[in-house]
This record gives C-alpha cells, structure tokens and sequence, in this order.
C-alpha cells in the first residue's frame, strides 16, 4: 500500500506520511483527507506513490 | 609470529598478545633516549632489506644495522640489504616453514633530528618487497615527523609501540594500518597530532580499551577494521571524529566525548554489528550526516547539547533504534521504521529545542508513531509525519 500524502520540499527531497501530517498550524490525516482542500503547505494525498517519488527512492546513495 | 589477537593499551583481563619466545629482546632504553629499535627476520632464500632516510649532518642518525655494519644517514633513502648466510646466531623457523635469523636494527637519533623515515619503497629489486620486521619501538622527545611506510611492507610486524614518543614527537603516523598482523599496539595518549586512519583496515586488534588522546584529528581511525569493542573514548582536543568507526565491525563502545570536535561525518555509519554505545559528549558538533547510518544501534544519547548541529542528513537511518535524546536539536530528522515506543518517541520530542525555520520530523512505522504525542514536536515549530 502507497496511498498516503506525499510532498517535494524545496531541495527535491520527498516526504511519504502513510497516516499523517501534524504541523503547528494544521493536521492532515487520512480519515479527515477528504474534508481538506489539498495540497496543504505542499502536502497532497495519493491513492499510489506518484512517479516522481518512486524515481527519488531509487536514487543512489553514497 | 603467534595468530592470537591482543587487547592495545588494556589491563590483562583477556587473551593477551604473547611475543615469540625464541625472538630476541629489544634494548632497553634509557630514559633519555632518543632511539628506534626494531627486531628483523632475516629469511633464508628470500630478499631481505629496510630502507630508511633520515637527517643528514648534524641532524645525521647512527643506523646500526643490526649484523656489524653502520652508517650515518644523509638525507636520502638508504637501503641495507642482509645475507642470512652472512648473519650470526641461533636459527628459528617461522610458521611458514621458514628458516630465519634475527638482527636488531638500532638506530640513535641526535636531538636535532626531525625527520626520520622508515621507506616502504626501496628502489630498483627492493621496490615494494615485503621487508621483515617483527617487533618496532620508538622513543623521542625531539622528532615531529616518524613516517612509518608500512602499509604493504611490513606484513609481519607484530608489535609496534611508538609509547614513548611524547607530545608532538610523532607525526605521519597513517601508513602503518595495513600491517595486519600487528597484535600488539601501544601510542602515547599526549600525541597531538593527527592519527587519522591509524588502526584502518586492520584484522588482529579486537579490544581496544579506552581510547584517551590528545590528537587533533581521529577521523577513520577504526574505519573498516576488524575492531569488536573500544571502551571510553576521551579526545579532549580532537575537531574531527568523521568515519570514525565506518564500515568496521564495532559492536560496542563506550561514552564517547569529544568537547572540541565539530564533525563527526559518517561516524558509525555502516558498522552494521554496532548495538550499543554509551553516550554522546559533542557540544561543539556541526554535522552528523549519515552518523549512524545502517547501524544496529539500540541508544543515541547525548549528554551535549546538540543545538549547534546543522546537518542530520540520513543521521539516524537505523531501524532497531529504540532511545533518541537530542538537547536542543533544532533540526528536523527522519526515524522511518525504527523500534521507538510512544513513550521513547515523546522523550525524543521533549530533548528537541525550537525548529529553525520549517523542520520535518518523520516517524512512520514506530511501534508509537499513531500513538505518541506529536503536539510536543509541533510546539516547537516541527512537523511530524506518521
């Protein structure tokens, strides 16, 4: 299972949160997911992994 | 040339290193000395040498080759070849088979010589073959630079103590660390310069003890060695712990404190057997990238604050983490399917200062990710993701 809310950061690096987000100023969980309007703060939701994130996680590391 | 691991600088309470009884004992110096002695095999049927350089006039050594010839050094490498047939005393056969003599190669240093170098690289059929030393001492107040080239020439040696070299006295002291066979290993903790990759890439040495050093630099000093245990570590003047313990087979050491270091770069990373460290003394840290990476790791605990640490990249990637405290942290860091309880988790929460600007903090599949109190974090400006 890849559903979850997925954000690219500024620097390219991407964050995966399978249950939720929880920031001083708002929460994103997947049972409130469809009240919210998304993205928030970058953050949006993804039934699977979208293409850019899998291509991330392959990257090498040195 | 025994096959038993030793303990370096620590008490008797193991198997302990045993110098071969048929090796002849190296002088005793006395304590004004500044001297190097060093026992050698001279092997039947195979090419036997040593290549020194040293000062050249007044800073000349006195080379005493050990089988009646001398010489004074003169500032360009010097190569003595021995002939077994030409060699007096007792023949020992070593644990291939070998027929061998011994020569004691004594070498007196005038106290205002600074520069003495034991060469690997002879030259034209000495070049890179393999030379026969067994047992290495040094004693100096004066020199500052000791090269020992021993990385591919000195298979055999066995014991090597450079103890009696006081504060600055040793210096270069990097190429010593493929010498796999050493067992035996012995520094003076008040050396200050730089003993960057010292024990490297060796096979024998298993305990270490408590490690206290003055040197400026410790950085890959274990790295990709064989070493299972360090007790203590004190380095009180070290700026750079980076790739300290990388890819070793450490499985445990003890606090580490290090008040002056500013990076420890790859620290433990991929010294996948590491369980259990004591804790972490580094106040003045700025980068733990990739610090305990692929490890084992059961406790991170720093007594320091960490508040001046800008760089937790791929720092805490280990999955049976089960303690985290980090004073002051203001950085956010990536803990995925680590071992933390909700209560570990909120201790961890509660060790974080006030995040620098945005700051991420992802838990995702903890046994306490859905349970822990992420409101302690985002107090404090974090973002926790779960």
């Amino acid at each position: 299972m890849t559903e979850g809310f997925y954000k690219q950061d500024d620097s390219g690096e991407w964050y995966f949160a399978p249950n939720g987000v929880y920031s001083p100023t708002y929460s994103l969980t997947k049972e409130n997911k469809d009240s919210l309007q998304l993205p928030i703060d970058g953050w949006d939701w993804y039934n699977e992994a979208p293409e850019a994130y899998l291509i991330w996680t392959q990257r090498p590391i040195e | 040339m025994n096959n038993r691991y030793i303990k370096a600088q620590a008490p008797a309470t193991s198997v302990e290193w045993v110098r071969n009884p048929d090796w002849l004992p190296l002088p005793t110096f006395a304590p004004s000395d500044n001297r190097i002695a060093v026992l050698i095999a001279v092997v039947e049927g195979v090419l036997n040498y040593t290549t020194i350089a040293g000062g050249a006039g007044a800073a000349a050594s006195t080379v005493y080759w050990g089988d009646g010839t001398s010489t004074l050094t003169n500032g360009t490498y010097q190569t003595k070849e021995y002939i077994y047939s030409a060699i007096t005393g007792t023949v020992s056969v070593d644990e291939f088979g070998r027929n061998y003599k011994q020569v004691i190669m004594d070498i007196i240093i005038p106290a205002s010589s600074t520069l003495v170098r034991l060469e690997r690289t002879g030259t034209g059929i000495y070049r890179n073959k393999p030379s026969h030393y067994l047992d290495f001492k040094c004693q100096s107040n004066t020199l500052n630079t000791l090269d020992l080239f021993f990385d591919r020439n000195a298979p055999y040696l066995e014991k090597l103590d450079v103890s009696g070299c006081t504060v600055s006295g040793v210096y270069g002291l990097t190429n010593i660390t493929k010498s796999r066979y050493i067992r035996s290993l012995a520094f003076n903790k008040n050396i200050t310069s730089s003993l960057a990759s010292f024990c490297a890439y060796q096979q024998m040495i298993e305990d270490f003890g408590d490690f206290t050093t003055s040197s400026s630099n410790i950085s890959g000093f274990f790295n990709s060695s064989n070493i299972k245990t360090v007790g203590n570590i004190t380095a009180n003047s070290t700026l750079d712990l980076g790739s300290l313990f990388f890819s070793s087979d450490v499985r445990q050491v003890g606090n580490i404190s290090a008040p002056s270091c500013t990076q420890a770069y790859r620290l433990f990373r991929d010294a996948v057997n590491l369980t259990k460290i004591g804790t972490l003394n580094l106040p003045l840290v700025t980068t733990l990238q990739e610090a305990f990476y692929n490890t084992n790791i059961e406790e991170i605990v720093f007594t320091s604050s960490c508040a001046l640490i800008t760089n937790v990249t791929s720092a805490f990637v280990t999955y049976n983490l089960k303690r985290l405290v980090t004073p002051n942290l203001t950085r956010g860091v990536s803990i995925p399917y680590a071992n933390m309880t909700a209560a570990a988790l909120n201790e961890f929460f509660t060790s974080l200062g006030t995040a620098t600007g945005a700051q991420t903090i992802t838990i995702t599949g903890n046994p306490g990710s859905l349970t822990c109190n992420t409101s302690i974090a985002t107090a404090k400006g974090f973002t926790v993701v779960t």
